[in-house]
């Protein structure tokens, strides 16, 4: 019964489930429809709560065209169910051993004796690679994750894209063939389209394969030319073409060859213009707190006596030209450095007949006067 | 077995491919409720129906078989065109998008989503208790609640009151009905904005919570006497009152007698040991009627002197005193003589100009004003810039 069971699987559940939807369901066609772990064998205490093994694989490499595993271990089950989904689509795949999907590819598979709850997928393909969900029903949902790798034959040629050599020297080409279920039949090496062996018109030609896990073919061409120059690819019988593009240079040409220096640019003196400008700017300021200060004991010894007062404002309007003839030094200083020297220097001197003038005036009445005037 | 697949072939052929009709309501209920997620399919033929949730992934059925131990969830179906997922006594975790498959290749799906609507609750640990504050601080009030939809939380006074909101950088006070926000900031307190406030949050799910926030604006007594000279003939009751605003509230007492040589009318036992008679304690009884009312910051104090008499004139003292302060009231009470045509004795006459004098005095004092110095102070800072702009 059990073997029978185990041979139409697929269709046995088929027909239950119909079954299932035309009657009222019962436990004992439930408990058919999705086989559990037997209670006869030992009876779970009650608080006890499923839990997944963690030692099997989360990582699983399976080879297109063939059969990939995917496999959880619960253990407690209990009346739970297993489910796997694929997470790529959000895809229920099975349900206990029940397939839901359409894709008969999927099979589950539970393995008492181990409590495995084993996915296959035949004929694994590309695109079936991805994430899956091992899932109990429990409330929560607890998961254990699968990811598939399906790989293909590979064949890749060290170095490349682009190799380069010398003009003389030995081009040597390495071809790996990975991921093959058995080592290739053969391995063809081309050059231009043309097929490139040991007895070649060039002559010089050497091929050397190692087979195994991974077959490894070797492709010497001694005495290399700018004619050897090209497209070189390796073909295995069971992978596809890999290719490499080869350059033959000759070094000598290159080396003789001149190469005019990169001409140096100056770097200008932009700082020590700047610091020219305010160190000036700092001389013409004390000049003029200079004369400032100066003009403070006129305007104190103007101010004492009484009668004085009449000159004040020449005194203030002196103080007004000086501060103006600053502010125009200032100014040509910052358009002009050296324009700027030789404009301080004859403020410099304007302003001292100016002070002196001021206090000859104040030392006299008729001086005075005049200054009024 | 090979009449079987050839039977089976010829009938996937003639059968049309299965495919929804419409789409799933995505459905909004309250928690504890139930949500029905309704999927329709046409020409399902042998192919079968599955739900899971899309958040998790959880398988929850096949067809009409519940997958998940789940108790709450269960499916139905009419004629094998409507399936129904149902989940009973929603929780908030049910909250989700639900799919609907069906096992073609490849695969078709249909999400539907449901929203569980939760009642406001406020959260305690993350909202203010009562406040004490001191006037002229600031408060804010932080009342923050959970819910689904996200509550909105609205601030109100308890007693139905205006709730008084300073704008930032301003003196006015704007008078509102009640305030919406998590946050109830309240800058520079006054104590006519002290009192309990309601936060209230509420999302159109019933029911709307509240929480009770009491705010207790802090200050020294006041105390104000609106009758400050009393006259009244021998042998009547008078009755002498003073306001109070104080909080947290006083202790408030009556003192009868003149102010002691520090300023303060007070009873010290030095005062006792010297042998002049400092101020005495009014204590109620058959001679003084003592009783205060209060309402909120708020207080009246009133003394009744009854069976007015000669040893009764004089002046009394109503104090306040709290934690953060002392305030109080001066009152003058004199004799009025109802007989025009008795002979008034020097003694009386004396006595009663004395105490007009005193009150005077009194009301002098505490009309003085500080605007001097400040005049003071402008007018050297005018000096010192006149004396700059000479100098310059």
């Amino acid at each position: 019964d059990m073997t029978n069971g185990g041979v139409q699987g697929p269709i046995e559940g088929y027909n239950s489930l119909d079954d299932l939807l035309t009657t009222t369901p019962t436990p004992g066609q439930a408990a058919l429809l999705l086989p559990t772990a037997p209670t006869a064998a030992y009876t779970h205490p009650k608080w006890m709560e499923p839990y997944f093994d963690p030692s099997t694989p989360r990582n699983v490499t399976a080879l297109m065209g063939k059969s990939a595993y995917l496999s959880c271990r619960v253990r407690n089950l209990a009346n739970k169910t297993v489910s796997w989904i694929r997470h790529r689509d959000i895809h229920i795949l099975t349900v206990g051993s029940y397939t839901y999907t359409s894709d008969q590819r999927f099979q589950a598979t539970h393995h008492q004796d181990t409590e495995d709850w084993t996915l296959q997928i035949k004929w694994a393909q590309k695109r079936d690679a991805g994430m899956y969900e091992c899932q109990i029903s429990t409330q929560p949902v607890r998961s254990y994750f699968v990811r598939l790798n399906v790989v293909v034959p590979t064949a890749t040629i060290l170095g490349g894209p682009d190799l380069h050599v010398d003009k003389g020297s030995t081009i040597n080409l390495t071809c790996t063939v990975k991921f093959s279920p058995e080592p290739p039949a053969y391995i063809f090496w081309y050059h231009h389209e043309e097929v490139i062996n040991y007895d070649s018109s060039r002559g010089g030609v050497s091929v050397i394969t190692e087979k195994g896990d991974v077959t490894t073919s070797f492709l010497l061409i001694q005495n290399a030319d700018l004619a050897d120059s090209g497209k070189y690819s390796c073909a295995p019988s069971n992978a596809d073409v890999a290719s490499v593009r080869v350059h033959v240079l000759n070094v000598r040409a290159i080396i003789s060859g001149e190469h005019p220096e990169a001409m140096q640019t100056g770097s200008s003196g932009c700082q020590y213009n700047w610091l020219t400008i305010v160190l000036l700017l700092g001389l013409v300021l004390c000049y003029s707190s200079q004369q400032c200060s100066s003009a403070v004991p006129a305007s104190l010894t103007s101010s004492l006596p009484l009668p004085s007062q009449l000159p004040l404002p020449a005194a203030a309007a002196a103080t007004t030209t000086a501060t103006g003839e600053s502010a125009s030094s200032e100014s040509v200083t910052a358009a002009r450095a050296s324009a700027a020297t030789t404009t301080t220097t004859t403020a410099t001197r304007k302003r001292c007949p100016a002070v002196k003038s001021c206090r000859q005036t104040a030392g006299r009445v008729l001086t005075k006067r005049s200054c009024h005037r | 077995g090979s009449t079987q697949n050839q039977h089976h072939e010829s009938s996937s052929q003639l059968d049309p491919d299965p495919e929804f009709i419409g789409f799933i309501n995505n459905v909004t209920y309250p928690a504890g409720r139930e949500a029905i997620l309704a999927c329709s399919v046409r020409n399902l033929g042998k192919n079968k129906v599955g739900w899971l949730r899309a958040s998790d992934q959880t398988v929850l059925a096949l067809q009409g078989r519940v997958v998940t131990h789940n108790a709450r969830i269960s499916v139905m179906h009419q004629d094998m065109h409507t399936w129904k997922l149902k989940i009973s006594k929603l929780r908030e975790s049910d909250r989700g998008c639900y799919m609907c498959q069906i096992n073609t290749s490849p695969m078709k799906k249909q999400v539907g989503c449901i929203d569980v609507q939760v009642p406001p609750d406020i959260i305690n640990e993350e909202s203010s208790a009562d406040l004490a504050v001191q006037e002229g601080e600031d408060a804010t009030l932080t009342c923050k609640a959970t819910g689904n939809p996200q509550p909105r939380v609205t601030w109100r006074r308890e007693d139905g009151e205006m709730i008084l909101i300073r704008k930032p950088g301003s003196r006015e006070l704007m008078k509102v009905e009640s305030y919406n926000g998590s946050s109830l900031r309240l800058l520079r307190l006054e104590r006519r904005q002290m009192g309990a406030y309601l936060c209230i949050a509420s999302n159109d799910v019933p029911p709307a919570v509240s929480k009770r926030v009491s705010l207790s604006v802090q200050f020294a007594p006041m105390v104000r006497a609106p009758s400050q000279l009393l006259g009244t003939p021998l042998g009547s009751d008078v009755q002498l009152e003073c306001q109070v605003e104080a909080s947290p509230s006083p202790v408030s007492y009556w003192l009868k007698g003149a102010r002691t040589s520090n300023g303060f009318a007070s009873v010290s036992t030095a005062s006792l040991e010297s042998g002049s008679p400092g101020p005495e304690m009014l204590l109620d009884g058959p001679k003084y009627g003592i009783t205060e009312r209060r309402d909120g910051y708020r207080g009246v104090m009133l003394l009744v002197v009854r069976s007015f008499s000669p040893s009764d004139v004089g002046t009394y003292h109503c104090v306040s005193t709290n934690s953060l302060g002392r305030a109080e009231g001066t009152l003058r009470l004199y004799e009025i003589k109802l007989h025009p045509g008795a002979s008034a004795s020097n003694d009386d006459h004396l006595n009663y100009i004395g105490g007009l004098e005193e009150a005077a005095r009194n009301a002098g004092r505490s009309n003085r004003t500080t605007w001097q110095p400040l005049l003071a102070m402008l007018m050297l800072l005018w000096m010192r810039l006149s004396l700059r702009t000479g100098g310059a």
